[in-house]
Formats: structure tokens, C-alpha cells, sequence
């Protein structure tokens, strides 16, 4: 590369990192990222795609930032694994395999590797562990009921296996204390304590379980169910303290200059902006075009219910966006943390122009002021 | 029909595929392990229904991107292909693959109705 070419780079460099800094959004940060990686700074690029990642964490573009970053910096250690793998089918090396593809982002082959392996050696610890760290990992962002419990399901059977299994213990407290289970929460923590009594993260978890109040459900399935049902009402705090939307609900004004922007894409007719239980929180209605507002909102809660039932009964994890294509009319219904949009269009309507528009809308224009 | 959906399945990040009628009716199905196929007709059933009530009209396509996993109907005209796939595939070139599955079922659906020729 000539001398030029790496100044224009490095310039290029210090501007996406001010936007960063003036506007972070997943889609700046993952153009630090591409940045990074394109100016051979692939450590900084780990480092920015970490905290992108706790910052969003249910962004897609961040997730596939990530997970390609990642593997590019984890090339030769997936082979080598890979490589002992076929040598010898060992459950210790699966869940070493299983582990390093999660921590790389890939949970969908961690997951299918883990399963694999329990079904091979379903006496040993470590594969649960995996299944367990993921269904927490997926807790965290959907907050849905079936993650919540499944984890719990494959810590117990690791703990089983194992009984000092120090993380699987600790990220169950976590889990029930946080769905508000104090029995069963303090249970798991005694656990801990007899054989490390003076662990702070144990000791500290404990003292927020005794502040809870003593109401265990009888079955722990309910107690996920209820906070499912919480979150999706808006009603529930956020496990991973990601909330992004909050203000939208507080102040839906701010939400109805955002849709003004779809105004350019060809063929749309309305979008709306829907709060958890469909109360309408803004719209915006093509010039031009009459629409019955609420008419159009129902058929779009309609569609969430029935689109959002399909991905947890498939095991899909959380609803991000779908396209109802009808030919003469197109329907995009789209999830942005507690907040759900529709977009209402006719076949004007060019695809790859509305999946930019809406990349661009969840990923960069609802974080920015 | 299954063959062809096998084949579909072979293309990466393609977890299963399925034949079903609006009323959820399998006509032939090939799934990866951990994908019910029940459950899969029951709930591609109900999408195709209030996705056609909402649009007020025929359903060509669903595509439903959830944070671990993608679902996608296609329209073969008396049934739907039903095809699931992992959250990081690259859909344009998967659109390709079943429009072409779609196409073949289709193709050996009419070769069925044919009637035998006489003499």
C-alpha cells in the first residue's frame, strides 16, 4: 500500500472515530470496526466490537461484526480444536470447541456442538455448562421465559455431574434472584458458600436474594412466565440493563419525527409506532395517502402476536423484523426493544431500498437524538 | 418432493424445509434434529392465515428475522414452502435455492395431474 493510500486511511480512521464518540450507534461503531480492521489495528478492533457489544447487545449488525472479527482472530485456534476433535471424540474437547464458538459469537454451532456432545457423554459436566451459559446469554437480551428456564435446567444437571461447579451456580443465583425467586436463590447460594465462604460476587448476590420478598412460585416455569409477561408489557426492568427504547415511551414526540424519515422510500403509505399492548405511540401517513390509523395498527399487532408466537415456539429467540409480501402490498414489521413498527407499502416499494432503510433506522437513527 | 427438499437442506445455514397447506396440512417435510415438525405446520399455518388477513390478499412471502433464526414461506400455489434457517445465513442466495425448490415441486405437481395418455 502506498504512502497516500495509508494517509487517506488514517484520516478516514480519526473521522469515524469522532463519530463515534459524537454518535454511538451500532452502525458507527461498526464502521470503527471495519476501520480498524482495514488499518491492521485488529486488537483495538477486538476491543471495540467487545464494548459495542455490551453497549448493543441485540444489535444484528454489532452480532455479525463481532462474529467475523472474531473468527478471523481465532482462525488457527478453531482449527487446531477442530483438528483434535476428529482425532478423538473426547467431551472435554466438545465443550472446549463448543465454549470457544460461543465466545466468538457463533451460538448456533455452539449450541448444535454441545447438544451433540450431551447426547454422547451424557455424563459429563461441561457440555451442559455450555447450553446452560447460552440459554442465559439469550435470557439476557429476549427476556423470554423458555431461555430463562432451560438455563436453569442445564446449570442443575451440570451442578448434578459436578457439585462444585462454581459459574453454574453463580449465573443460577443470578437468574433467580433476578426473576425473583429468594428461596430458591439462597438455596443455590448456601450451595456456594460451603465451599467458598468468602466469595464476594456469592456474599453480595446473597444479600440482594434476602431483600426479596419471600413469594417463590410453586413451579419456576410460572415465575419465568411472569416476568416474561412483565418485560413484554414494559412493566419489568431489563436483566442486562439495556432499555433504548425507554424514552420513546416517555416521550413519544421524539419517536414521530423519526418516522418522518421513511417520507423518501418509494411506495410507503404509513408507519407506525406501536407501545407494548398496541397503544399507538406515533405514525406518519405518505402524503397523499388516507389511512384508518387504528384499523392499520391492529392488523399490525395481529401480525406481531402471530409472528412473535411463531419464533419462541420454533426456538428462534427474539422477533427482529419480517416482510409480508403480497405483491400489491408489503407489510415490514420490525421490534426495537420493547417498541414495535410497521411499515404499510404498496409494490412501488423496492426491496434492497427498504431493508436499507430499516438497517438504517434500528441500527443508527433511534439511538441518535 | 421430500428429495428436493433434502436437497434445499443441503444448502449451509438451511436447518429443514416443509410442504404444508394453509391449514397446516404436511405434505412432506425434511427436518434437521431438534425441529418439530408439528409444531413447524401449526405455526406456518397461523402466520399464512393473519399474514393474508392483513394483506387483504394472496400471500407470495414471509420472511421472519428473529435473533436466532430465520423463517421463510414461499407460495407454490396450493401449499407453501417452509424453510428455517440459522440467524447468519445470507439470504439473497437462499431466496434463489427455494425459489428453484419451488419451482421443481411445482414443475412435478403438474406432471402428477397430468392426465395418463390414451392408447
Amino acid at each position: 500500500m502506498g504512502f497516500f493510500q495509508r494517509l487517506k486511511q488514517r484520516s478516514e480512521l480519526r473521522r469515524v472515530r469522532r463519530d463515534a464518540k459524537e454518535f454511538p450507534t451500532p452502525l458507527i461503531f461498526v464502521n470503527l470496526i471495519d476501520k480498524l480492521v482495514e488499518c491492521e489495528q485488529v486488537e483495538e478492533a477486538e476491543t471495540v466490537a467487545k464494548d459495542a457489544l455490551t453497549r448493543f447487545p441485540d444489535s444484528e449488525l454489532i452480532r455479525t461484526a463481532y462474529r467475523r472479527l472474531m473468527r478471523l482472530r481465532n482462525k488457527e485456534e478453531l482449527k487446531a480444536l477442530r483438528g483434535e476433535l476428529r482425532r478423538s471424540a473426547d467431551p472435554l474437547l466438545y465443550a472446549r470447541l463448543a465454549d470457544l464458538y460461543l465466545e466468538l459469537g457463533e451460538e448456533e454451532l455452539a449450541q448444535d456442538l454441545a447438544l451433540s456432545a450431551v447426547e454422547k457423554f451424557p455424563q459429563s459436566d461441561g457440555n451442559y455448562i455450555v447450553l446452560g451459559k447460552i440459554r442465559a446469554r439469550r435470557f439476557a437480551v429476549s427476556h423470554q421465559a423458555k431461555d430463562g428456564f432451560l438455563s436453569i435446567q442445564y446449570f442443575e444437571r451440570a451442578v448434578e455431574l459436578n457439585r462444585d461447579n462454581y459459574r453454574s451456580l453463580l449465573t443460577m443465583a443470578e437468574i433467580l434472584v433476578e426473576v425473583g425467586q429468594r428461596t430458591r436463590a439462597l438455596q443455590v447460594l448456601e450451595q456456594i458458600l460451603r465451599f467458598a465462604p468468602n466469595d464476594p460476587r456469592a456474599r453480595r448476590l446473597r444479600e440482594r436474594a434476602l431483600r426479596l420478598p419471600n413469594a417463590d412460585e410453586r413451579f419456576l416455569e410460572d415465575a419465568f412466565r411472569k416476568y416474561e409477561d412483565l418485560y413484554r408489557r414494559g412493566e419489568g426492568h431489563r436483566y442486562n440493563g439495556y432499555s433504548p427504547a425507554e424514552r420513546f415511551l416517555k416521550e413519544p414526540t421524539l419517536l414521530k419525527k423519526k418516522l418522518a424519515q421513511f417520507s423518501g422510500l418509494e411506495g410507503l403509505k404509513f408507519v407506525v409506532a406501536l407501545a407494548p399492548g398496541g397503544k399507538i405511540l406515533a405514525s406518519f401517513t405518505a402524503p397523499g395517502e388516507r389511512v384508518d390509523r387504528l384499523f392499520l395498527a391492529q392488523k399490525a399487532e395481529r401480525l406481531f402476536n402471530a409472528t412473535e408466537d411463531c419464533s419462541v415456539r420454533m426456538d428462534l429467540g427474539a422477533l427482529k423484523h419480517g416482510l409480508f409480501d403480497g405483491g400489491d402490498t408489503k407489510i415490514m414489521i420490525m421490534r426495537f426493544d420493547i417498541v414495535r413498527f410497521a411499515l404499510f407499502m404498496t409494490r412501488a416499494v423496492k426491496v434492497n431500498l427498504l431493508d436499507r432503510a430499516v438497517r438504517n433506522f434500528l441500527e443508527h437513527e433511534l439511538f441518535v437524538n | 418432493m421430500r428429495e428436493i427438499l433434502s436437497e434445499l437442506n443441503e444448502h449451509a445455514g438451511v436447518k429443514g424445509s416443509m410442504v404444508v397447506t394453509e391449514d397446516g396440512m404436511i405434505v412432506a417435510s425434511a427436518l434437521s434434529k431438534g425441529l418439530e415438525q408439528e409444531t413447524l405446520a401449526a405455526v406456518s399455518s397461523m402466520m399464512i392465515q393473519t399474514a393474508k388477513k392483513s394483506l387483504d390478499s394472496n400471500l407470495h412471502r414471509i420472511i421472519m428475522t428473529s435473533s436466532h433464526g430465520k423463517l421463510v414461506l414461499e407460495d407454490l400455489g396450493n401449499a407453501y414452502i417452509v424453510v428455517v434457517t440459522n440467524s447468519y445465513i445470507n439470504l439473497d442466495v437462499t431466496l434463489i435455492e427455494i425459489q428453484s425448490a419451488g419451482r421443481k415441486i411445482r414443475a412435478r405437481e403438474r406432471k402428477l395431474e397430468q392426465p395418463p395418455l390414451q392408447g
